[in-house]
C-alpha cells in the first residue's frame, strides 16, 4: 500500500513534466510551418539567388530550390504548368504577361533589382566602343538570344542605336542565356560579348574571372534592366514563398543583391 | 455413342476440297491411308481443332466439339494426345522436360502405362537428359509418341509416328502399341503409308484420295493380299538371287524374310527386277502388281 | 556533388520505371503484330516506329501541348492530383514510355515471330490453354527478346534529352535527369562536373551492355 503511493508520487510529476515539455514544443513549432519553395530565376541572377537561399535557409526552417534559365524560357515553362512558386525575371514584361494570363498573383509584382549591361572586350585596342565592333567578324561577338533573354534584347537594341548595320547584326552569335556569354568571352571562344554586370562582379569575387576594367564598356544609361519578380499562383499559400517575398525587402538581402553589382530603383550607379 | 466420332463438313485446300460425312465407331482402332497430299493430316487436324477454316461439325462421344465455324470445345480441352509427323517437340528443352509438359497437364487417371514403363519400351531412357534439339529424327518421333501417350488422352491421334525410325525400332514400338491399345482401350487413329503397320494395329481403315473418302471398311478386307491401295508403300522383303536368265532378263529370287504380316507368295512367282543383279547377291525386293488385273 | 547524385538516382528511377511499364505494355502489342494478318497491321507498325525517326523535339512539343494543364489530358490529371503533368516526373514517365516504345516492341515482335506455330499447336493438343501456352511455351522461348528489349529500353531512356528539355525542364528531384544535368554544367561552364557525369555515364553504359551480353546473353541461348 505504501509502495504504491510512493510509486505514484514519483510517476505523476514525471508525467506532468513530459506533458508540459510536449505542449511547449507544440506551441513553439506551431508558429513556424516549414515549407519548400521553388524559385525560378533569370540566369543572370542565379549566383545571387543561391547566396540568398543559403542565407534564408540558415535563419528559417524553409527550403529553397533555385532553378535558373533565360527569362523567356522560364515564362514559357510556367505557362505550360511548370511547378514554380516565385518567378524572378530579368525584365518587367514577362511577369506582367503571367499576371495577365492568370498564372501569377496580381499585385505581387516588385522590382527586386536593376541590372546593368556591359560590353566586355578583352584585348581591345583603346577604349571599347560599340561602333568599333563593326570591325570584328560578327561571329566573334556574342549576346544572349534576344528572343528570350532580356539582356540579349537590350544588347540588340544597343547595337541598333549605335548604327551598326542590320546585316552585321544578323551574323552575331546568339547563345541561350546571359551566363554563357560571360564564359565564352572569358575562355576566349569569342572576342567580345554583352554581359551582365553581376556576372563580372561575382566572377571576380570568387576568383573565376579576371577582368580588366578598361576592357568593359558599361551601358547603364539606356541599357539598365528593371528586373521584376512576381508570386505565382502555385505558390500563393506557400509560407516559404511568402517568406522569400518579404525578405527581399529587408536591408540584409538588399545588401547581398547590391554586392553583386545591382542597383535599386531610383538609385544612381556609383561604380 | 461411346467412342463415336462424327465429322461432317468441308474444307477447301489449294489442291483439293476435303469433303467429309463420317460417323465412325472408334471402339476399334482406325487407320487412315492415302497418297501424299490426299488430306490425311488435314483430317487429323480437323479432329484436333487446328483448322479454323473448316465448316461443319465434329463430335466425339456425344460431345459437340465444333459446330459450323465455331469451336464449342477448344483444342486444349478435347483430351487429345497427338503425335505429329514432324514431332513438334518443345525446343531448347530436354526430353524429360517435354514429357513432363504432358504429364503436368494430363488428367489424373490410373494407367498401367506408367512413366518408366513407357520410356523404356520406347527406348528413351538413355535420352532423358538430352536436349531435344540434338536428337535424331527417329528419336524425336519416339519422344513425341511417348509425350502423346503420357497426356492420358481420350482420343489418340498418330500421324505417321514412326516414319523416321529404322525397321528394328518400328517393329518394337508397333508391338508395344498393339499390346497397350488392345488392353487399354484408348480409341486411336493411326495414319500411315505402311500397310504392314496398319494391318497389325488397326481393325478398320479409311482410305482418302484427293480429299474424298474412297473407302471405309475392315482392315483385313481392304488390305487384302495384292489389293492395290493408292499411296501404299510397297512392302519390302529381303531376298537372295538364286538364278538369272539373261535372255528373258529375269531372275529367280528366294525370299528369306517373309513375316506374318506379309503377302502369300507362290514359289517361282515371277518378279521384274529393276536393276542388274548377279547370282548369289542379296537384295531388298519391293513387290507391286503391275496393274489391277494382276491381283492374285 | 549531392545534386548530381540526385540526378543519377532520378535517371535510374526513370529508366527503371519506364522499362518495367513497357514490359506489359509492349508484350500484347508485339504478340498481336507477330500473329495477326489483319490489314491494319502495317499501320500499327508504322505508328509504333514513329519515335524512332521523329526528332525528339517534335515528340516533346506535342507532349507539352497534350499534357498541359490547360489541355484535356493534362487538365484531368490536374483536377485529380492538383499537379501539372508537364515538368513533373510522372509526365516524364509518360513521355519516356512513348519515346522508348519501339525499343521494346521491335525486339519482342521479332522474337515472337520466331516462335513456331506448330509447337504452339502441339502444346494445345497436350492440354495447354492459350494463357498456358503463353506462359510456358512462348515466354521461355522469348527470354532473349525480353533481355534485348529491356536493355535497349533502359539505355535509350537514360539517353533521353530533347523530350525532357521540351516538357521536363530542369527541376531538381523531378526532371533534372543526367542528360539535363550535363547540359546545365556545360551551360554554366562547369566542365569538370560535366566531365565526371558524362564519362561516368559512358562507362556505366558500356559496362552494363558488356556484362549483359557476356553472361545473360549466353545463358539464354538455345541449348545446342
Amino acid at each position: 500500500m505504501n509502495g504504491r503511493r510512493a510509486q505514484a508520487g514519483v510517476l505523476l510529476p514525471r508525467l506532468a513534466r513530459t506533458l508540459c515539455a510536449g505542449l511547449l514544443w507544440a506551441c513553439l513549432s506551431q508558429g513556424v510551418e516549414s515549407a519548400e519553395a521553388r524559385i525560378a530565376v533569370a540566369a543572370n541572377f542565379r549566383n545571387t539567388a543561391l547566396v540568398i537561399a543559403e542565407a534564408l535557409q540558415r535563419v528559417s526552417p524553409h527550403r529553397y530550390e533555385i532553378i535558373a534559365g533565360s527569362t523567356g524560357k522560364l515564362a514559357s515553362q510556367i505557362l505550360n504548368g511548370a511547378p514554380f512558386d516565385i518567378f524572378m525575371a530579368a525584365d518587367c514584361d514577362r511577369p506582367q504577361q503571367l499576371v495577365d494570363r492568370g498564372a501569377a498573383v496580381a499585385g505581387s509584382q516588385q522590382i527586386y533589382a536593376v541590372g546593368e549591361l556591359g560590353l566586355w572586350w578583352p584585348g581591345v585596342s583603346g577604349t571599347p566602343a560599340l561602333g568599333a565592333l563593326a570591325n570584328l567578324e560578327p561571329r566573334s561577338v556574342c549576346i544572349a538570344n534576344p528572343a528570350f533573354a532580356p539582356y540579349g534584347e537590350a544588347a540588340w537594341h544597343s547595337l541598333a542605336r549605335a548604327d551598326i548595320s542590320a546585316a552585321w547584326r544578323e551574323g552575331i552569335l546568339r547563345v541561350d542565356n546571359i551566363n554563357l556569354v560571360t564564359g565564352l568571352v572569358a575562355q576566349g571562344h569569342v572576342s567580345a560579348g554583352f554581359v551582365a554586370r553581376s556576372a563580372l562582379i561575382s566572377g571576380v569575387r570568387n576568383g573565376s574571372l579576371k577582368v580588366n576594367e578598361s576592357e568593359v564598356l558599361w551601358l547603364a544609361g539606356d541599357a539598365a534592366l528593371d528586373q521584376m519578380m512576381v508570386l505565382l499562383t502555385r505558390g500563393e499559400n506557400n509560407p516559404a514563398a511568402q517568406f522569400w517575398l518579404e525578405q527581399m525587402q529587408t536591408p540584409s538581402v538588399r545588401e547581398l543583391i547590391r554586392r553583386d553589382g545591382y542597383r535599386f530603383p531610383g538609385e544612381e550607379n556609383d561604380a | 455413342m461411346r467412342n463415336q466420332l462424327i465429322i461432317r463438313g468441308c474444307l477447301e485446300r489449294a489442291r483439293f476440297t476435303l469433303d467429309l460425312d463420317l460417323s465412325i465407331d472408334l471402339n476399334e482402332p482406325l487407320g487412315i491411308m492415302g497418297a501424299t497430299g490426299a488430306g490425311k493430316t488435314t483430317l487429323l487436324r480437323i479432329i484436333a481443332g487446328l483448322e479454323p477454316d473448316f465448316t461443319g461439325s465434329v463430335a466425339f462421344c456425344g460431345d459437340v466439339w465444333r459446330d459450323g465455324m465455331i469451336d464449342r470445345v477448344p483444342t486444349h480441352q478435347r483430351g487429345l494426345g497427338v503425335a505429329f509427323q514432324d514431332s513438334r517437340l518443345l525446343p531448347g528443352r530436354t526430353v524429360e522436360n517435354n514429357l513432363n509438359f504432358a504429364t503436368q497437364r494430363a488428367p489424373a487417371v490410373d494407367s498401367r502405362l506408367d512413366y518408366m514403363t513407357l520410356v523404356e519400351a520406347l527406348d528413351l531412357q538413355h535420352l532423358l537428359c538430352e536436349p531435344v534439339d540434338s536428337l535424331s529424327g527417329g528419336e524425336r518421333q519416339r519422344v513425341a509418341l511417348a509425350r502423346a501417350l503420357l497426356a492420358r488422352p481420350r482420343l489418340l491421334l498418330l500421324d505417321e509416328p514412326l516414319s523416321a525410325n529404322d525397321g528394328v525400332h518400328r517393329q518394337q514400338v508397333i508391338a508395344h502399341l498393339g499390346d497397350w491399345m488392345s488392353a487399354g482401350g484408348t480409341p486411336f487413329i493411326y495414319v500411315s503409308h505402311a500397310a504392314a503397320e496398319l494391318a497389325q494395329l488397326t481393325r478398320q481403315v479409311l482410305i482418302l484420295d484427293q480429299g474424298a473418302v474412297r473407302a471405309l471398311g475392315k482392315t483385313d478386307t481392304l488390305l487384302d493380299a495384292g489389293n492395290v491401295v493408292p499411296g501404299t508403300e510397297p512392302s519390302s522383303f529381303a531376298a537372295v538371287v538364286v538364278a538369272t536368265d539373261n535372255d528373258s532378263r529375269t531372275a529367280t529370287l528366294e525370299f528369306t524374310d517373309v513375316d506374318d504380316a506379309g503377302i502369300a507368295l507362290n514359289r517361282g512367282e515371277r518378279v521384274v527386277v529393276c536393276r542388274d543383279v548377279s547370282e548369289g547377291s542379296g537384295l531388298d525386293a519391293s513387290l507391286q502388281p503391275e496393274s489391277d488385273e494382276d491381283q492374285r | 556533388m549531392p545534386d548530381d547524385m540526385q540526378a543519377v538516382w532520378l535517371t535510374v528511377l526513370l529508366a527503371g520505371v519506364t522499362t518495367l511499364l513497357l514490359f506489359p505494355i509492349a508484350s500484347p502489342l508485339a504478340w498481336w503484330l507477330a500473329r495477326s494478318d489483319s490489314k491494319g497491321r502495317s499501320l500499327v507498325e508504322a505508328v509504333v516506329a514513329m519515335p524512332l525517326v521523329l526528332p525528339p523535339t517534335v515528340l516533346g512539343f506535342y507532349l507539352l501541348v497534350m499534357l498541359n494543364p490547360e489541355s484535356f489530358v493534362g487538365g484531368l490529371w490536374f483536377n485529380v492530383t492538383g499537379e501539372s503533368l508537364t515538368f513533373s516526373f510522372s509526365g516524364l514517365v509518360i513521355a519516356s514510355v512513348i519515346y522508348s516504345l519501339p525499343f521494346m516492341v521491335q525486339p519482342l515482335h521479332a522474337t515472337f515471330r520466331a516462335v513456331p506455330v506448330p509447337v504452339l499447336e502441339a502444346a494445345a493438343t497436350l492440354g495447354a490453354s492459350p494463357r498456358d501456352q503463353w506462359l510456358n511455351v512462348v515466354l521461355p522461348l522469348a527470354k532473349r527478346g525480353y533481355l534485348t528489349g529491356g536493355v535497349l529500353t533502359f539505355a535509350h531512356t537514360v539517353g533521353e534529352f530533347g523530350v525532357v528539355l521540351m516538357m521536363g525542364g530542369n527541376i531538381p528531384g523531378e526532371t533534372r535527369v543526367l542528360s539535363i544535368a550535363i547540359y546545365e554544367h556545360v551551360e554554366t561552364l562547369n566542365y569538370q562536373a560535366a566531365h565526371s557525369l558524362a564519362l561516368g555515364l559512358m562507362c556505366f553504359s558500356f559496362l552494363s551492355l558488356w556484362l549483359v551480353y557476356r553472361y545473360a546473353g549466353h545463358r539464354f541461348e538455345v541449348v545446342r
